[in-house]
């Protein structure tokens, strides 16, 4: 293995490339993301065995059909990743294109069904609060300690960890759309070539992980009968 | 490490796509099938086991297939495992810890 000796601009096709070991490199990265939420889903956990009533009734004012639709959205979107990664692997340009476009897509409506889903919370004042909006009587009424008509503790609780883990769910798909938009620029200008196509496939990757931890997600928020 | 994992021949290849839309298919018919037995009359704690089981084998087929971790080299399944063993210690040491609170 001959190594590079120059640090810095990295123009030339010949240099050293390790795919192996990039790939490798991003599936620690990966790791640390299974940790970050898997702290959430042990919060998740331990507050559903203290409050499971309150969570089974919280959890029906989730749309279903939303959840379900989205979940599919996702795994479609998924596919067409492997596709795009498929199609640059074999050098044909306009399919990836055209895979990595509706992976976009995808990631947008996914994005767009949400926000009207958070929409329809804030509009029943169940979103998150800060505690000095609570003080000076500013919070949602339905969240807001003391106050005669607030929610039970349980329910509260599952709409706080909804939010949070939601949100950084969304949060990713941002982050991955935001990559995917990159790189389909790259692709498409020929600055990304087919000898590279693992930085396609580490976006992928990191897609893929997001659609993982929405498979969790799913049941776990929309499917609490 | 062997470098030519990925640069697989054309039949491989299309076999690939084919396997793809496979496990995206089994996806969505495991996605139809949490939320038809969620509906069903369950104990809470069966529901929440099927929920998991079945969101466990959709997460083995994403990793497997979608993450090509069935044909990366063995270090990646290896890193992958300690990885999951690692977190199952955690949930496990945490609810072990907190079945015994007073």
């Amino acid at each position: 293995m001959s190594s590079q000796t120059t640090s810095g601009a990295v123009t030339e096709h010949s240099e050293h490339y390790d795919e192996v070991g990039t790939r490798l490199g991003f599936w620690l990265f990966l790791f640390t993301e299974l940790f970050l939420f898997g702290a959430f889903f042990i919060v998740y956990l331990v507050y559903r065995t203290t409050y499971l009533p309150d969570f089974q009734t919280a959890s029906n004012q989730l749309s279903t059909v939303i959840g379900t639709t989205n979940t599919i959205i996702l795994l479609f979107s998924s596919l067409t990743v492997v596709l795009a990664i498929h199609y640059m692997r074999k050098g044909i340009k306009k399919m990836a294109l055209t895979f990595l476009s509706i992976t976009i897509l995808c990631g947008l409506a996914f994005l767009v069904i949400k926000s009207f889903e958070w929409g329809g919370k804030f509009d029943h004042n169940l979103f998150l609060q800060l505690r000095g909006n609570i003080e000076q009587g500013l919070g949602s009424p339905l969240l807001t300690p003391g106050s005669s008509e607030m929610l039970p503790m349980g329910q509260v609780l599952f709409f706080g960890l909804y939010f949070i883990m939601t949100g950084t769910h969304a949060l990713h798909i941002i982050i991955g759309l935001i990559w995917m938009s990159v790189l389909w620029v790259w692709i498409y200008q020929g600055k990304l070539k087919t000898d590279r196509a693992g930085i396609l496939e580490n976006g992928g990757l990191y897609w893929h992980l997001v659609d993982l931890i929405w498979i969790y997600l799913f049941p776990l928020f929309y499917l609490i009968a | 490490m062997n470098s030519n994992n990925h640069t697989n021949s054309m039949d491989q290849h299309s076999s690939t796509v084919a396997a793809s839309v496979v496990v995206f298919v089994l996806l969505i018919i495991l996605t139809i099938a949490t939320v038809v037995l969620s509906g069903m009359n369950i104990s809470s704690m069966g529901a929440l086991l099927i929920a998991v089981a079945i969101a466990t084998i959709k997460a083995s087929l994403v990793a497997l297939f979608f993450m090509h971790l069935h044909y990366e080299d063995i270090i990646f399944r290896v890193f992958f495992v300690f990885a999951i063993f690692a977190l199952a210690g955690i949930f496990l040491l945490t609810f072990s810890d907190y079945a015994f609170r007073s």
